[in-house]
């Protein structure tokens, strides 16, 4: 069986490995050559935990090409490109729309099409496909940082399909079934929904974490305490998004909480929580500028600023809506200096701040230090080092990476989301 | 040097304004309601005559609510925005900045910030908002720099309203060793320095900024908070008591978000209420 993956963003990478790795001849199709000739040289444009690994165990298994003939008879045909969102997170689906046609117009009828990419609700119902081809809306959940374990081992699969209540295409069956997972049919509006419902209780899920936090901050409560019940409440549980943060980034979930937000309002449905999140999400994406202005912006004449991880999260090269570039763009015109791991270092951005080479660097004689990203080198850095090259004793660590007592000691004047704030 | 006309320089902000842009060297024209009654028709060529292309308009003048809490009230403040607005008309300044109030939020929106729905529940409140849609429609209409500020409640030496807060506690505490609370007190509310709300005036002014903001100190505290930190500054001085009462009213709560503010005005010092109200004792008692 071939299975090509056209479209070679990061859902198209990580899917097109994690299916050759379990054994399927898998081709790569994207249309631009530079890409192509990049990964057949075995360098990857995206960074997952695990994924060059599993790329060199399946390399046998792939090629790559940026020519359409070349997987015209694929038994599987995935479009697997990524939906690209502006900045008011609105998705442009046009390159996508592209791909879909330009496909249906080159794969041999017997060709199953799996749409993979993310849709809003009500697209599957606006493509006008040739009649004879089966094709279907396979849901996509993978997670930024954990992409590559989430497409080897989903919970399920949800796919939408023309008619439900019909068996599956054995062949697309047969690839499914390989995954060992529920395989879940639905009509194409049900996954389309799908998709964005799995989205809108995540945000929802962070969205509540962070505003609980915050209400313990301000009561003397600390959040770790009240997150281990939440923790073994059936009702909750172990995998609930249950660790504070700077708001929703990464432009996904806030593309879903966009989309669907239009989409309740032209039906008629309420979207009040859904538009409460957003905001509730942009409030928290500025906690680190409401305890900067608080303890150094408002005390010290043209501090200088240490901020120490640029990416929206860990595991990802990615900076797409960063709480990071926002506190950039605000500070603009203050002294900053900032260091990652592994942070793509392009954009306007870059002109704001200083980037150092290394950790330390950014330490040096800044009145304030903030942990940005949680990454876990930064749990190397020697602190006795990092107090010796600071100016001012100031830690904005909202992610909680060091731990509080040892850092009043080292005496750091230490700010945790969801720790007192009387305690800092 | 800057042409600066100030509407209301004879209350609290306004007066306090006068002598803090006179200080910086601003040639400043004020105005209070004896020497330029805007309620009246007649104030509209006067106006015209004073404002000029290069003046910058501080528009604080208003009917507050210890003159009326009433309909009557309502209309003659707008009257006043109504006059002022005829005179923009025709000659248009280069920036306008007009003192509002925090009135004009929903009473139950906490923490509030400049995005939050308005939906006054007072004269008071309906009549700022009213105010800034007549001043925003002639400043749209002319191309005219506009500011709003939304001050909380103010304190400071110079207070000429008396409303329940910081001021009235000193007053009564230095005059009968008594503050009297609604209740327990439990209420927060953002209480604001004077010379914080007169610096920020002067920096929009600096900076020539169009929009809104909230003009508060971003730590709100409960009015025994406020009661217990003048008991404290004065406990060289006198005695004072701090007398409860039996609620009448639910509790309610007002907090500010700060996020915009810092946004917008980087480095912006504001004063704690200890210190806000150990100045004003201080500056009390050298008078």
């Amino acid at each position: 069986m071939i299975i090509s993956f056209a479209g070679l963003s990061h859902l198209g990478i990580v899917s097109s490995i994690a299916t050759a790795f379990k054994g399927f001849s898998v081709i790569g199709f994207d249309s631009r050559p530079d890409l192509i000739e990049q990964i057949k040289k075995k360098n990857l444009p995206i960074l997952e935990p695990g994924l060059d690994e599993a790329f060199a165990a399946s390399f046998s298994n792939m090629t790559f090409t940026s020519k359409i003939e070349e997987i015209k008879n694929s038994d599987i045909a995935y479009v697997s490109l990524d939906v690209a969102t502006d900045s008011s997170n609105v998705g442009n689906l046009d390159p996508l729309r592209e791909l879909i046609y330009l496909l249906d117009q080159n794969l041999a009828p017997k060709t199953i099409l799996v749409i993979l990419s993310q849709l809003p609700p009500g697209f599957m119902k606006t493509l006008r496909l040739n009649s004879f081809r089966e094709v279907y809306y396979q849901v996509e959940t993978l997670i930024f940082g954990n992409a590559l374990e989430r497409a080897l081992s989903p919970e399920r699969f949800m796919v939408g399909c023309k008619k439900p209540h019909e068996e599956l295409s054995s062949t697309y069956e047969n690839l499914l079934t390989a995954f060992k997972c529920p395989i879940l049919k639905m009509r194409y509006e049900s996954a389309e929904i799908s998709k964005i419902a799995i989205n809108l209780y995540l945000a929802n899920q962070v969205t509540l974490t962070n505003s609980i936090a915050e209400i313990c901050s301000k009561t003397g409560a600390v959040w770790s305490e009240v997150a281990q019940s939440l923790k073994l409440d059936r009702r909750i549980g172990p995998y609930c998004y249950l660790q504070p943060g700077l708001g929703i980034s990464g432009g996904n979930i806030e593309r879903d909480l966009t989309i669907i937000a239009q989409v309740a309002d032209k039906v008629g449905a309420n979207s009040g929580l859904i538009k409460t999140s957003t905001k509730l999400s942009s409030y928290h994406k500025d906690y680190v500028l409401r305890v900067l202005s608080q303890t150094v912006l408002q005390k010290i004449p043209k501090p200088k600023i240490g901020i120490l991880g640029v990416t929206y999260k860990t595991g990802t090269k990615s900076v797409k809506n960063s709480p990071t570039l926002r506190l950039i763009e605000d500070l603009k015109g203050y002294s900053m200096r900032a260091f990652d791991p592994e942070a793509d270092w392009e954009g306007d951005w870059t002109k704001h701040v200083q980037g150092t080479a290394h950790a330390y660097e950014t330490c040096e004689e800044a009145d304030v230090l903030i942990f940005m990203t949680p990454w876990k080198q930064f749990l190397d850095l020697d602190l006795t080092k990092l107090k010796s090259l600071m100016k001012g004793k100031v830690i904005i660590d909202p992610f909680s990476l060091f731990e509080h007592s040892r850092m009043t000691t080292l005496g750091f004047e230490h700010h945790v989301l969801g720790l007192p704030e009387r305690e800092a | 040097m800057k042409n600066i006309v100030v509407l209301g320089s004879s209350g609290f902000i306004g007066r306090s304004l006068c002598d803090q842009l006179r200080k910086e060297g601003f040639q400043v024209q004020g105005f209070s309601s004896k020497e330029l009654d805007l309620t009246s028709p007649d104030c509209v060529e006067k106006l015209k005559k004073t404002i000029t292309k290069d003046s910058t308009v501080y528009f604080i003048s208003a009917l507050t609510p210890d003159r009326g809490r009433d309909s009557a009230t309502l209309v003659k403040n707008i009257q006043m925005a109504h006059h002022f607005s005829s005179a923009l008309q025709e000659s248009p300044c280069s920036h306008l900045i007009y003192i509002s109030s925090d009135a004009v939020y929903a009473d139950d929106v906490t923490p509030v910030n400049e995005n939050s729905a308005c939906a006054p529940s007072t004269y008071h409140g309906v009549m700022h908002l009213a105010r800034e849609l007549i001043l925003k429609d002639v400043t749209t209409k002319k191309s005219i720099p506009f500011c709003i500020l939304r001050p909380s409640a103010v304190y400071g030496n110079g207070d000429t309203h008396n409303g329940y807060g910081p001021n009235r506690f000193l007053k009564t505490a230095l005059e009968s060793g008594k503050i009297s609370l609604f209740g327990g007190g439990e209420e927060i509310r953002d209480h604001v320095y004077i010379d914080d709300v007169i610096h920020l005036c002067t920096r929009v002014l600096k900076e020539k900024k169009m929009g809104v903001f909230n003009a508060v100190s971003f730590a709100a505290q409960s009015f025994m908070d406020a009661a217990c930190e003048i008991k404290a500054s004065l406990k060289n001085k006198s005695e004072v008591t701090i007398e409860t009462s039996p609620r009448q009213n639910p509790v309610t709560h007002r907090h500010f978000d700060g996020t915009f503010f810092y946004k917008s005005f980087p480095g912006f010092l504001n004063t704690s209420l200890t210190t806000g109200i150990q100045n004003t004792i201080s500056q009390r008692m050298e008078k």
